[in-house]
């Protein structure tokens, strides 16, 4: 083999007393793919930032072809030909997706003159049609959902000139379709000699696409392998041959009348006469492909989009909130799709993210009792087991496992009826997601309902009372559990 | 209202509800949940309520630990209470159900008074005496030789005692689970009781306290393979919480967080 393009030699680093970078050694060859796997909080993302130079090492250092490197930012990276694809996507939500797309590209001098439209839109729509991307290039990023999103950063890849390309879990929010658009721009990356790093808990991705993988532990490395044939055979093998749907911890609840209806729901095109209702201690699933419009209808439930023709009724009252604060004030709380843009403040610690929306409870003569609220939030933290311990830490410290559990404390402690929950577990550990399968079932259990919006079809069979299926702007299905498999909700979603 | 009035409404409707919550008396005596908490409080430490999440309950209703007279062991664990309140959802009006000896057992066999033609067999004599009072209840207590540190009955007369009954649900009560999830017993007896009462079962549950977990006892039970359901508390390490998921079994963990009652 050829010389590594990039690597690590002895990367360390102490962020905090729970969490350091030991000795770290990678490296990259042209044209490969390397897996970087590991638990949630196991550093994975932590030796990208280092890479790119958003992070600086303690020591050990980073050659690129053999010259050591010493990258100040993001920018100075991407002049030394590295792009990297972050977990939460960052891009420009009041420009359109063609210009997201093609913005690197329009930063230069000639472009002062004015930016060729027509052009740029050609071009935008012919790679669509070549990646077979179905996203309108006019609209506005702001208006797409998480996968839409991802979908536009792998297209930024794709037309980019980097030589390195980091993905940090590019494909959390992807169901199959999407998932095929992805090996097939990895592939074109590959063959055209771009190196890549590829942050992945799938392993589905690893074994089709992976050339070699490391594991990441507790801030080591554990160990880099060749992913070998027999591997990727077995592996899938055993992902095709089994099926998981005996380990949802369903609990039985009383279902009571309907408290949420929905009423010839419209808006924009996107979600198209929309009825459904939603029980008391119920939870009721929403299915359906990214893009399907499930969440753009949690938004207009929550008033976050108020743009919808149609009713909504709580408990028994149209309320058509067009705010949140309309729709919290009526019993209604979300979580949102995409948790670190929407919900976490990151700067803050876990005190704050879990108390901002219930900081009225602890108004004491006009000042916040700080006594009180503390021993409250510590409270919430033991019972629900999140890591680290304690109040006081940044939100940062946290793995995505953990700060969703967080998230889900907060909204639990306005107490409300309504719980919206987009993909409360996507991207997240194993045991976090038990967890938080525990505390739906705490939820219903005190009489408060649960719309659970989920990609994957088994867990929404496992924990919900009811199924519906959501395609193209419209519920297609009803469906009870017990009577109803996979293939079933797929077949409805792909209608 | 002046703050002993408030306390007089507080403890009246403690004492005919057995349980308030925070959020509800601050909204029915219009003061803010912080004057609440403070009042709860004041009557913590008199003696009268235990504060819960969100809320008090009566302390008499709950310290009434069903092995307190039988085993001098005061105090109301709110955590095997919470486990014991999960087991509790499960159980359904004409049931036929089984509780083996142990500690989260009897939580769960206070939590049955309410139900209607519900069938318990047990070897545990205290669970026997907490449901003895209740007409809608059929309870069944094994024969066998009581074992003083328990005060439960083993032995041949008690697994021989097993063979004539079947229950569709058995609540199975372990105190040791090793770190590759076998589920052991502290006696050879206990063992064979569990694995006898499991021959005539439909549905094995079973339940354990978080210490229960990394931590082997000498005697052989079964590997995680008997259990259909575990039920345990949020305080276990997370890759227990993986493997169990990972073997497709069902992992209920007594969260309890949202402030209020059932």
């Amino acid at each position: 083999m050829s010389n590594p393009i990039i690597e690590l030699k002895g990367i360390t680093k102490i962020f905090s007393k729970e969490f350091t970078l030991e000795n770290i050694n990678l490296n990259l060859y042209p044209g490969e793919v390397h897996i970087i796997t590991g638990e949630n909080g196991s550093g994975k993302t932590a030796v990208m930032k280092i890479i790119c130079g958003i992070e600086k090492q303690d020591s050990g250092s980073v050659f690129i072809n053999n010259r050591e490197i010493s990258l100040n930012s993001i920018y100075e990276a991407k002049k030394e030909g590295i792009l990297y694809i972050m977990q939460d996507t960052n891009l420009y939500y009041n420009l359109s997706v063609a210009e997201n797309i093609f913005f690197d590209k329009l930063s230069g001098f000639k472009n002062l003159l004015g930016i060729n439209y027509a052009h740029l839109f050609f071009d935008c729509q012919r790679l669509f049609d070549e990646l077979q991307i179905k996203i309108d290039i006019f609209s506005n990023v702001q208006k797409l959902g998480l996968a839409q999103k991802q979908l536009i950063e792998l297209a930024k890849a794709y037309v980019s000139n980097a030589k390195i390309i980091i993905f940090d879990e590019p494909s959390s929010a992807f169901t199959d379709s999407e998932t095929e658009i992805l090996f097939f721009i990895i592939n074109y990356l590959k063959s055209k000699g771009i190196s890549i790093f590829y942050i992945s808990h799938r392993l589905d991705e690893i074994v089709r696409i992976g050339d070699r993988i490391s594991v990441l532990l507790q801030g080591r490395l554990v160990g880099t392998k060749t992913v070998a044939k027999e591997m990727k055979r077995d592996v899938i093998k055993m992902m095709t041959g089994l099926t998981f749907d005996q380990r949802y911890p369903k609990i039985k609840s009383n279902i009571g009348k309907a408290i949420l209806e929905a009423k010839h729901l419209s808006s924009q095109n996107i979600l198209k006469d929309i009825n459904f209702f939603l029980r008391k201690g119920e939870i009721l699933g929403i299915a359906g492909l990214a893009g399907s419009g499930r969440s753009y209808l949690a938004n207009c439930l929550f008033g976050a989009i108020n743009d919808y023709l149609g009713d909504i009724f709580i408990f028994g009252e149209k309320k058509n909130p067009k705010t949140p604060s309309d729709a919290f004030k009526s019993g209604i709380i979300l979580l949102p799709e995409d948790r670190i843009e929407c919900a976490v403040y990151e700067n803050f610690d876990a005190l704050f993210n879990l108390t901002v929306m219930s900081l009225r409870r602890f108004v004491d003569k006009s000042l916040i009792n700080l006594e009180m609220l503390e021993d409250t939030g510590k409270g919430y933290i033991e019972r629900f087991s999140i890591k680290p311990e304690g109040i006081n830490h940044p939100l940062t410290h946290y793995s995505g496992g953990n700060q969703q559990k967080l998230i889900l404390s907060r909204l639990i402690m306005t107490r409300s009826r309504i719980f919206i929950l987009d993909e409360p577990t996507r991207g997240i550990d194993i045991a976090s997601k038990v967890d938080i399968y525990n505390s739906m079932n705490d939820i219903i259990s005190k009489g408060s309902s649960i719309l659970f919006i989920s990609s994957e079809a088994e867990e929404l069979l496992g924990m919900c009372d009811r199924i519906l299926v959501m395609s193209n702007g419209k519920i297609v299905a009803d469906l009870l559990p017990g009577k109803t498999t996979k293939e079933q909700i797929l077949y409805f979603a792909t209608m | 209202m002046f703050a002993a009035e408030r306390l007089k409404v507080i403890k009246n409707l403690i004492l005919e509800k057995k349980q308030v919550e925070v959020n509800t008396l601050s909204q029915l005596l219009n003061v803010s949940e912080v004057t609440i908490r403070r009042d709860l409080e004041k009557l913590e430490s008199n003696g009268f309520l235990v504060r819960a999440h969100g809320g008090a309950i009566l302390a008499e209703f709950a310290g009434a630990d069903p092995k307190a007279g039988l085993l001098s062991q005061p105090g109301f664990d709110e955590e095997l209470d919470d486990i014991a309140a999960i087991a509790a959802r499960m159980i359904n009006d004409t049931d036929v159900i089984m509780l083996t000896d142990g500690v989260i057992n009897n939580y769960i066999a206070k939590k049955l008074i309410n139900k209607k033609n519900l069938t318990v067999l047990t070897n545990d004599i205290s669970i026997s005496l907490t449901l003895s009072g209740y007409p809608f209840l059929n309870v069944i207590l094994l024969g066998g030789v009581i074992d003083i540190h328990s005060r439960a009955v083993f032995g041949a007369l008690t697994n021989s005692n097993i063979q004539r009954f079947f229950v569709n649900k058995l609540f199975i009560e372990i105190e040791g689970i090793t770190e590759n999830m076998q589920f052991t017993a502290q006696t050879p007896e206990k063992a064979t009781l569990i694995q006898e009462a499991r021959n005539n079962s439909s549905e094995n549950i079973i339940v354990a306290p978080p210490n229960a977990f990394m931590k082997a006892s000498f005697y052989k039970v079964g590997d995680l393979r008997m259990a259909d359901k575990i039920i345990t508390s949020p305080n276990i390490p997370d890759s227990q919480k993986n493997y169990i998921f990972n073997q497709n079994i069902k992992l209920y963990t007594s969260i309890n967080l949202f402030e209020g009652s059932v």
